[in-house]
């Protein structure tokens, strides 16, 4: 059955009229003059302009035609210029205290207020959105490292043989045995030890605890590559398992990797402040946007209004990106519809 | 003439997409009498199918309709989806092309059966419903149905699954049966059987057919009336003598020119483009040269007794063996330089198994493989990765076996860099071997989603060429492909073959297709090569009854000729009921 979305190659027959009617082209199959037997065979350019359009265009098109992913492109940047440029130009630090002012309200002075320890809430937001937004990010590329060479060597290896079963094998038991383990208290015993070396201790150990679900997608979209006939015909040309690997399972496997790290970095932004909320993340003299909320006083709505609405917008602009994205490489979704 | 069953009239269907409209199908008219079959011909892209899902109303919300549809006068666009669906299943039901996933897999296929004729006849109770179900497979010639209705899909085979399809068409005796390409999934053999059985529950419910196909051997013994569709438009309309004895639109003609025929006859007399092409090649002496004799040329490949034996086991902790499955029993054959020879068989002869036993180049489990007289089991790994350029492979899917990021140039030149060729003699390469598979050089820097099938095989081709090899294994290259662009191909084939002088291993499941290409044919079945001859000797004079019934299983676009080959009938008997009295005499008796 013929599926609406692939109709196309409609002009292929009048060039295959061209190339098997033997009136119109008494040439086919001779082994006369190659030219001319080309020439005549193919008469026009095999795609017309519909063809054209590149996969990385026909994918800005689509992504910029879901309004969700403005709304999300200009949130994030909004933010991260803030993150660059307030910490900057702001005149208080996220530590400077000014008791007199103590559990005021916003003021010209004091933008966002300051809490009960005489600690301005500006500064310290804006300077907590840059460990934030290092953090997320960092971790989710870490993340996506970790999970695509697990994933496409347990993929690839699982059926080569007795031995490549073995060791996928093995490979799945590892995913299996830290998705059991009890991640958060083992987060929460490391991070305030690793915490004295380097606030970026941070990433490794969040990235350890989060690759295992996507290396096992990773896993079973390789068992399927590998099927593929294209993957077979390498395999049957003498090509190297390695370059293999990257050249036909990465390209194949990018965009899912793609969407699955743009959403990875909100939930890991989540995870770290959540962590410095309960006070095993961040501690000083670092801030994190959990450790702005961790100085919250309920009777007082601006000590915690700023920080989480700057968290919520940071996580859900970058939801909405990545699923406009999702959208965008999905042909089944609806953004593939005019 | 009666009153018409179906009329669609001016039908128009437009999807947006992001180049722009697209126009599947434009100003179709046509009527669908009580108890005609009209076939709707056309290669892929045509606006076949489309024009058939409209009418059942199952096209996406996107696509802009116009024009009318008139289903025994009333209109289809004037009903809401719930009228709709009690229409459909009931006074039109529908096959499907690929019966694997028309049927759902989490139930039984008597109870997916049973539940056709209780949604429309909800006063039946569900033991009669299932009583019928088990009736009506016995109607489409499913042994044991007693038996098979209380199996899962995946435990039918294609053919079966198409049948319980029908089945399933005529449990309500429709008004209008529309088969969407009910056999392009299917073997030659079964697919005969099914197009048979189709017809003859068509003539024995009296419904009216809508039959959508791109392949004219089908048509000639089916239709009464044929409408051939060409970009979205109908090209001509008539009757299927006067389409297939006096066709008036050149187009026609190259459709039923391009289908590969078994009644060809001797040589020169081929009505078939593609056979011409080939015949004329086949002749000696083209590029100057006088070819040897076979027996005086060098062995390329030569496969001796080779097995492959799958064990069958049981037991999810203690894994026993409990029997074999013979995949490959011990077939032997050779294949000289420059010659083509032909694996003809169903699916699950073993075809594939034995291709992939040489493409491994490693020790067969029992049997010795000698490519250009050296054994394979005894080769080094450097020794095995230098012989990957003397034997290559194209596939069957020419969507599947192409990395769809990586673009041309890069996918011809995959070999080459394996073989450790430089960058320059690289580029030269594909430039050549583009314009050798009849496609241009400017085509390299393109993606494969921007060629048809046709070209993608083309591509396919050209890489298989890539380091001159001596012996190319074609699995099903055409099977995939239209019949049109399938005569191109094989043209193509041919052509390369009298130039460059490789040897081709073809296999196929279709005799018609190698008549034209193959110096010999070797039937398989059941994991033996039951007759191995000249490629003339097999078609003139068939010695294994298997190869018998495969030869006879071709579909021939000769509508007088397809009508005298019917033999497999419904089961009227069965159809009707046990408790109804069979007033009629059985056809199949």
């Amino acid at each position: 059955m013929t599926n609406p979305h692939d109709i196309r190659g409609t002009d292929d027959a009048a060039k295959l009229r061209a190339s098997t009617d033997p009136e119109e082209n008494p040439m086919i199959g001779s082994t006369a003059d190659l030219t001319t037997a080309v020439d005549t065979a193919l008469p026009d350019d095999a795609a017309p302009a519909i063809e054209s359009l590149g996969r990385g265009e026909l994918l800005r098109r689509r992504f910029l035609r879901n309004r969700n992913a403005w709304v999300g492109m200009i949130v994030f940047v909004v933010l991260i210029v803030m993150a660059i440029v307030g910490p900057i130009v702001y005149q208080y630090e996220p530590f400077e205290r000014d008791l007199r002012n103590a559990l005021t309200g916003p003021s010209a002075y004091h933008w966002f207020g300051v809490n009960e320890n005489g600690l301005d809430i500006f500064a310290r937001t804006m300077q907590g959105l840059r460990i934030s937004l290092v953090i997320g990010i960092g971790t989710a590329l870490l993340t996506a490292f970790l999970a695509l060479v697990v994933g496409i060597v347990a993929g690839y290896v699982s059926h080569k043989g007795k031995w490549g079963a073995l060791a996928d094998g093995a490979l799945v038991n590892l995913i299996n045995l830290f998705l059991v383990v009890p991640s958060i208290l083992l987060l929460m015993l490391f991070s305030p030890a690793l915490q004295r070396a380097s606030w970026l201790w941070m990433i490794p150990l969040l990235a350890l605890f989060a690759w295992m679900l996507t290396a096992r997608v990773l896993r079973a979209m390789t068992q399927q590559l590998v099927r593929t006939e294209y993957v077979e015909a390498a395999r049957f040309m003498g090509v190297h398992p390695i370059i293999t690997m990257t050249r036909h399972i990465i390209p194949n496997v990018a965009s899912w990797i793609i969407i699955d790290t743009t959403l990875g970095v909100s939930a890991a932004i989540l995870g770290e402040t959540g962590l410095s909320f309960i006070g095993f993340g961040i501690q000083y003299p670092q801030v994190s946007l959990g450790t702005v909320l961790q100085d919250y006083n309920i009777s007082a709505p601006y000590t915690w209004i700023p920080p989480a609405a700057v968290l919520a917008a940071l996580v859900i602009s970058i939801n909405l990106m990545g699923e406009a994205l999702r959208d965008a490489l999905d042909p089944t979704s609806g953004s593939s519809r005019l | 003439m009666s009153e018409p069953i179906l009329s669609v009239r001016d039908l128009s269907v437009t999807f947006p997409s992001e180049y722009g409209t697209v126009h599947a199908v434009q100003n179709l008219s046509y009527e669908v009498h009580k108890g005609e079959a009209l076939a709707i011909v056309g290669e892929s892209g045509s606006g076949k199918s489309v024009s058939s899902l409209a009418v059942m109303g199952l096209l996406p919300r996107t696509a802009t309709i116009t024009g009318g549809i008139e289903m025994m006068g009333q209109d289809l666009f004037a009903m809401d989806d719930r009228q709709l669906s009690k229409l459909r299943g009931n006074t039109i039901s529908m096959v499907f092309q690929d019966p694997l996933s028309a049927l759902t897999p989490v139930f039984r296929v008597g109870q997916q059966i049973a539940e056709v004729v209780r949604i429309h006849h909800p006063e039946t109770s569900a033991k009669q419903a299932e009583k019928r179900a088990v009736e009506l497979l016995e109607a489409v010639g499913i042994p044991e149905p007693m038996r098979r209705a209380n199996q899962y899909p995946h435990e039918y085979s294609g053919g079966m699954r198409q049948r319980a399809m029908i089945a399933m068409a005529i449990a309500n005796e429709p008004e209008l049966i529309i088969a969407d390409e009910p056999t392009t999934a299917l073997d030659v053999t079964i697919q005969a059987q099914v197009m048979d059985l189709l017809k003859s529950a068509q003539e024995m419910i009296g419904a009216a057919t809508v039959l959508i196909t791109h392949d004219m051997g089908v048509v000639a013994g089916f239709a009464d009336r044929v409408l051939v569709m060409k970009d979205s438009r109908m090209v001509e309309l008539g009757a299927v003598d006067d389409i297939f004895y006096t066709p008036q639109e050149d187009y026609t003609r190259n459709l039923l020119a391009a289908v590969p025929r078994v009644d060809a006859g001797e040589s020169g007399r081929s009505r078939s483009v593609a056979g011409a092409a080939l015949q004329k090649l086949a002749e000696p002496g083209d590029d100057g040269q006088e070819i040897a004799p076979r027996e005086e040329r060098p062995i390329v490949l030569e496969v001796e007794e080779l097995h492959k034996v799958y064990p069958i086991t049981k037991g999810a902790i203690v894994r026993r063996k409990v029997g074999e499955q013979r995949a490959v029993d011990g077939i032997s054959f050779d294949i000289r330089q420059g010659e083509c020879l032909a694996l003809v068989g169903e699916s699950g002869c073993g075809k594939t198994t034995t291709l992939m036993e040489i493409m491994q180049l490693r020790t067969p489990q029992q049997g010795v493989i000698r490519i250009d007289g050296t054994e394979t089991g005894s080769l080094s790994r450097k020794e095995r990765a230098a012989l990957r350029s003397d034997v290559t492979m194209v596939f069957q899917d020419p969507m599947a076996s192409l990395d769809p990021r990586m673009p041309i140039a890069d996918i011809i030149k995959e070999p080459m860099r394996v073989q450790g060729y430089s960058a320059e003699r690289m580029n030269e390469r594909v430039d050549w071997l583009l314009s050798m598979v009849g496609l241009l050089p400017e085509h390299a820097a393109r993606f494969p989603t921007e060629f048809s099938g046709g070209q993608r095989q083309r591509v396919g081709v050209a890489r298989a060429l890539a380091c001159d090899p001596k012996l190319i294994i074609l699995d099903e290259p055409t099977s995939a492909l239209d019949v049109t662009v399938q005569a191109g191909v094989l043209a193509m084939l041919a052509d390369l073959r009298a130039r460059l002088g490789v040897s081709f291993l073809f296999v196929s499941h279709d005799l018609s297709v190698v008549r034209h290409i193959s110096d010999r044919i070797a039937v398989m079945q059941r994991g033996r090569i039951v007759e191995l001859g000249e490629t003339e000797d097999v078609f003139t004079d068939p010695q294994h009854p298997y190869s018998r019934e495969l030869l006879s299983a071709v579909p021939i676009p000769d509508p007088e000729v397809a009508r005298t080959r019917r033999r497999e009938a419904i089961d009227r008997s069965a159809f009707d009921g046990a408790d109804k009295t069979a007033s009629s005499p059985d056809p199949t008796a």
